[in-house]
């Protein structure tokens, strides 16, 4: 027999999010799911490197979550979602087992999903990368990943197989979501209504605290009460396809129109046609309304047929970025801190033979985010000179950090100069770049650990 | 003559990243707003706004939450995967966006 209806909460955003806010719902929230998003664009590439150069290629710290909330879950006979896998689901499946039976949860029925990683399908097939108009084997050896978005089907398949944890690697983020209501629900894959209505409630869930008040305060108008501590969000999901968004009562943040509202419009392009694996999401259908305290039915939502093709995520190496920051103080701030990054830039240019408009340089509090008309730059007593560039090896991102670092001594006066840490540092570099496959040609596979 | 206003005065706003492109979905605090924004609020405002900062701007309306998703392409210097911009996700364009000064709507000048 279907449900009418299920609760869902959200375990994590990112891998960031407050971990006792999600004990608390493992604990308080009477869940049947607690779902997980833990990669985004730039973590798939992140961990593919990470791999590569020998490392694990998921983010070894999901362990700390996993012990935390897997005896929870086991105890209240909640369904763990999480795309814990990145670039390596069955590792982190494995890993995830083994803490399992350190934890006396042996009986546990781990599923993890493979064929998100599609690096050798796009070396086979070699279709066209959408920003650059060429095919993908252009990029050479400097392609070091490939990964499609995985729709909530294999998650179905997993559930219905007996899964108490199921572990994807590329997941969609509403997928994962959406993917427990049709299980629960047994909604026809083809039922694009319900499924655009199931993404939508997925979508508003997957950034966790961004629904419950995160990067919604604003320090004036909108206030969000006990913010060092906000809550993540519970979905309470219908067979309809509505939903009440929600939290604990008791943990920090808000819920309402307007952080739904806010969450809605995160990270979406067209409204009318947010393509999701599964389905297609027409927002502009979408009503949201306030029933209670931290209460927001969301209905209404459209929802149209699967694209035919996968979007695929390439990781292709860029190599490095060196990122720097001095802060000069006192009169002329800012006319210092220009003075400096002249002589970075002239230094960069006679000794290391590096082309100085490739460096990039900001000035923080002046127009480091934005160059704002109002601000008087001659008027401010401390200015952060924000210097950044691209270079093709360690080394040499390594030698510009050290041209930066000499400005304490070498450069103009006013200079501060902190510890080591605070000049900056050097962080290798993948661009992401974007391809499509027929959905028939990616497979997925549900394995148990 | 018509005062001028910021948007933070009657919007919210947030924005976020797919690749190299950020969009920010503009808010009314009040419904009753979201024609004025569709007036005052358009692509070549904003354009004029961001200047060279960005390649190209589509807008597309979410009437039934008063809402204008603003969808800015080439803003993020290639993205945040390789981007050198401090704000490589792009999460401060609303903020940048809501200091944005155009016409305030009749009925808060009626109002002073």
């Amino acid at each position: 027999m279907p449900r009418e209806q299920i609760r869902i909460g959200t375990g994590s955003g990112f891998g960031n999010d407050y971990l006792e806010a999600a004990i608390d719902l493992a604990e308080r929230g009477s869940l049947d799911y607690l779902i997980f998003d833990w990669i985004a664009e730039r973590t798939v590439i992140d961990a593919s490197r990470r791999k590569l150069a020998g490392g694990a290629g998921y983010d070894p710290d999901m362990e700390t979550r996993v012990r935390a909330l897997l005896p929870r879950c086991a105890a209240t006979g909640t369904k763990i979602i999480a795309n814990w896998g990145a670039a390596d689901v069955e590792a982190a499946a494995l890993r995830i087992s083994s803490i399992a039976c350190d934890l006396g949860l042996a009986d546990l029925h781990i599923a993890y999903i493979l064929g998100s990683d599609a690096l050798q399908l796009v070396q086979e097939a070699d279709p066209v990368c959408e920003e650059t108009g060429a095919r993908v084997s252009a990029f050479s050896d400097l392609l070091i990943s490939a990964h499609a978005y995985q729709g909530a089907q294999p998650i179905v398949e997993a559930l219905m197989k007996g899964a108490d944890v199921v572990i994807s690697g590329r997941a969609g983020d509403s997928a994962q979501y959406l993917a427990a209501m049709i299980y629960e629900f047994d909604w026809p894959r083809t039922d694009w209504d319900r499924i655009g209505k199931g993404l939508a409630i997925g979508h508003l869930m997957e950034c966790g605290p961004q629904v419950t008040g995160g990067y919604f305060a604003d320090a004036e108008r909108n206030e969000v009460p006990d913010l060092y501590r906000v809550g993540l969000p519970i979905a309470e999901s219908g067979a309809t396809g509505d939903a009440i968004i929600t939290k604990l009562p008791g943990s920090g943040g808000v819920v309402s129109e307007r952080t739904c509202a806010a969450q809605l419009v995160y990270e979406i392009l067209d409204p009318s046609h947010y393509v999701h694996n599964d389905g297609v999401v027409d927002f502009t259908r979408t009503i949201l309304r306030q029933v209670g305290p931290d209460r927001v039915v969301i209905s209404g939502t459209g929802g149209g047929p699967a694209p035919d093709k996968v979007k695929i995520l390439l990781g292709v190496r860029e190599g490095f970025a060196a990122v720097t920051l001095t802060v000069y103080a006192g009169a002329h701030a800012y006319k210092k801190a220009q003075l400096a990054a002249d002589v970075v830039r002239r230094r960069m240019e006679s000794v290391f033979e590096c082309d100085p408009s490739a460096l990039r340089v900001d000035y923080v509090g002046v127009n480091s985010v934005f160059p704002w008309d109002d601000i008087g730059p001659s008027t401010l007593k401390e200015v952060g000179l924000r210097i950044a560039g691209r270079f093709e090896t360690r080394s040499e991102a390594a030698e510009f950090v050290a041209v930066v670092e000499a400005l304490s001594s070498a450069g103009p006066t006013g200079v501060t100069h902190g510890r080591d840490l605070s000049v900056g540092g050097v962080e290798e570099i993948g661009g992401l770049r974007t391809t499509f496959l027929p959905q028939e040609s990616v497979g997925f596979e549900v394995l148990f650990a | 003559m018509t005062e001028r206003v910021k948007l933070r005065e009657l919007c919210h706003a947030r924005s976020g990243d797919k690749g190299d492109t950020v969009n920010v979905g503009l808010i009314v605090f009040d419904k009753r707003h979201y024609d004025w924004m569709r007036k005052h609020v358009t692509t070549d405002v904003v354009g004029i706004y961001l200047g060279n900062r960005v390649r190209l701007i589509e807008r597309y309306g979410l009437p039934n939450l008063g809402a204008l998703n603003f969808v800015l392409h080439g803003a993020l210097d290639g993205g945040a995967t390789r981007s050198l911009m401090l704000d490589a996700h792009g999460k401060g364009f609303s903020a940048i966006l809501l200091e944005l000064e155009v016409d305030e709507p009749a009925d808060l000048a009626d109002d002073a």
